[in-house]
């Protein structure tokens, strides 16, 4: 289920509209902050707007809007960091602030799922979130990510282990 | 079968759970899974683990902001059309003028005059949004970052 494969993707308002919740989150989960993720993807979209046209293959449009929205989390968060607000390390390794919405009202399996993922290290814990959650393919991460497709797995052999250490006993 | 083996095929699940093996891996995997229940297990779980992580909620988009944003999206494209034919338009005229008032002067007449009044108008509504879009510039705190 990849992001390439919902439909309307080939019209600008319908890649808007089939990845403008995940955009979010993901700008989310970089900057730990919805006031800032929200400015982040506005400046995104506007961009690839801008450039739409040359955008012949659809099926880039993802990898491409999650480099923008990443290149402008890590940029933001080193302003952050030059003015002494956060470390830049924290702000990419997150303390996750925004985690599953409504903590409350899901499942204890999801916290303790969400527990697991947290405590990853950012650079696992990132490539999961980024297959699982946002549906990116090897390649796609790998480009965003500005890594190897061989990293790209082996990271996520290392972090799916873990979590399904930490998960034992809610898997049956 | 060897402890190896096992070792070798459950570094390929994760992968082989995402179908970013190739074909004779992929194979390799299968056969090894139809004839281990230890490894078949291990399979099942990343795959549930898979469909969990999937299923997580993280907080919505801010909806009002989110409607903005697409509106105004919607709207750039046919604006920035338009600037392009009112430019064209008017560069294309300006030659026009230029060219025809060197090569046979006489007393303009009275439809030239309105047409040069609307023409030098357009010229100086264009010059004031292009003064503040130089004065925004600095203010736009994203502008240096590239893809
Ligand atoms: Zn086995």
């Amino acid at each position: 289920m990849s992001l390439n494969d919902e439909a309307e993707a080939d019209s600008f308002a319908g890649f808007f509209r089939s990845t403008n919740r995940r955009a979010y989150a993901f700008a989310l989960h970089l900057t730990g902050n919805g006031e800032d993720a929200m400015d982040i993807v506005q400046e995104a979209y506007l961009r690839m707007h801008e450039r739409w046209t040359g955008c012949a293959e659809p099926g880039k449009a993802a990898a491409w809007l999650y480099t923008i929205i990443r290149n402008l989390a890590v940029d933001h968060l080193r302003r952050r960091a030059r003015r002494g607000e956060t470390e830049l390390e924290e702000g990419i390794a997150g303390p996750l602030v925004a985690g599953p919405e409504e903590a409350a009202a899901q499942s204890e399996v999801s916290r303790r799922l969400w527990e697991a993922i947290r405590s990853l290290p950012p650079g696992q814990r990132e490539i999961l979130l980024l297959r699982d959650w946002h549906g990116l393919n090897y390649a796609e991460i790998a480009e965003v990510l500005g890594l190897s497709m061989g990293t790209v797995s082996s990271r996520l052999h290392h972090a799916r282990e873990k979590v399904r250490e930490a998960m034992e006993g809610f898997l049956r | 079968m060897t402890a190896e083996r096992h070792e070798e095929i459950r570094r390929m699940l994760s992968a082989c759970l995402d179908g970013e093996l190739t074909q004779g891996e992929e194979q390799r995997v299968r056969v090894h899974l139809e004839g281990c229940a230890e490894c078949r297990q291990a399979y099942e779980e990343l795959a549930r683990l898979q469909q969990m992580t999937r299923s997580l909620h993280f907080a919505s988009p801010p909806e009002d902001r989110m409607k903005e944003l697409e509106k105004s999206l919607m709207v750039q494209a046919p604006r920035r059309l338009g600037w392009l034919f009112v430019l064209g338009g008017l560069a294309a005229w300006l030659i026009y003028a230029a060219v025809t008032y060197v090569r046979h002067w006489r007393p303009p007449s009275a439809e030239e005059l309105i047409a040069s009044a609307v023409g030098i108008g357009f010229v100086m509504l264009l010059a004031s949004v292009i003064a503040e879009r130089v004065r925004q510039l600095p203010h736009d705190r994203y502008r240096r970052i590239e893809k």
